[in-house]
């Protein structure tokens, strides 16, 4: 494969990756819904920790499972802010 | 505002400052390396005391980002 070849197969994979961090949000959005609903708190240290733990199990590589964790951190802070703002426009409405 | 962690802190000090934070209000960007875990704080950090969270078990060091002029 050249170059251009590979970059082309490394977009179509953002694409995907693209459309997999929305729908994982959409997800995250609707236990936010449900841990309001029953006054459970955003920050969930063990969930989070489960998240971690699993993704290093799983992981097949060449990504070591430091690069792994710093990459599904940003996924779940990103996570924690989107369930924050949502939390707060439902309070404004 | 970065809050950097002591090496090797143990898991439950960086759930209580990760905690405290939130429950302010903060978002948070967590890294964490080999030894030891960087959080990076966003919002109006302002209102944050410096001291009081360099003074929670687990944290070394606070650093503040020089606003810009």
């Amino acid at each position: 494969m050249d170059i251009n070849e590979i970059r082309t197969r490394i977009d179509l994979l953002d694409d995907v990756l693209l459309r997999i961090f929305n729908e994982r949000a959409r997800l995250a959005l609707e236990i936010g819904h449900l841990k309001k609903g029953l006054s459970l708190p955003v920050f969930d240290p063990n969930r989070e920790k489960r998240i971690f733990a699993r993704m290093k199990d799983e992981n097949p590589g060449p990504l070591d499972d430091g690069a792994i964790v710093r990459l599904f951190e940003r996924v779940v802070d990103e996570s924690r802010r989107l369930e924050r703002i949502m939390s707060h426009q439902e309070e404004e409405a | 505002m970065l809050i950097i962690m002591k090496k090797h802190a143990p898991d439950d000090t960086l759930d209580r400052i990760k905690e405290y934070l939130i429950t302010r209000d903060f978002d948070i960007h967590q890294s964490t390396g080999a030894n030891r875990t960087i959080i990076g704080v966003i919002g109006d950090t302002d209102t944050l005391n410096d001291h009081e969270i360099e003074a929670m078990p687990g944290v070394s060091q606070v650093v503040r980002i020089k606003k810009d002029d």
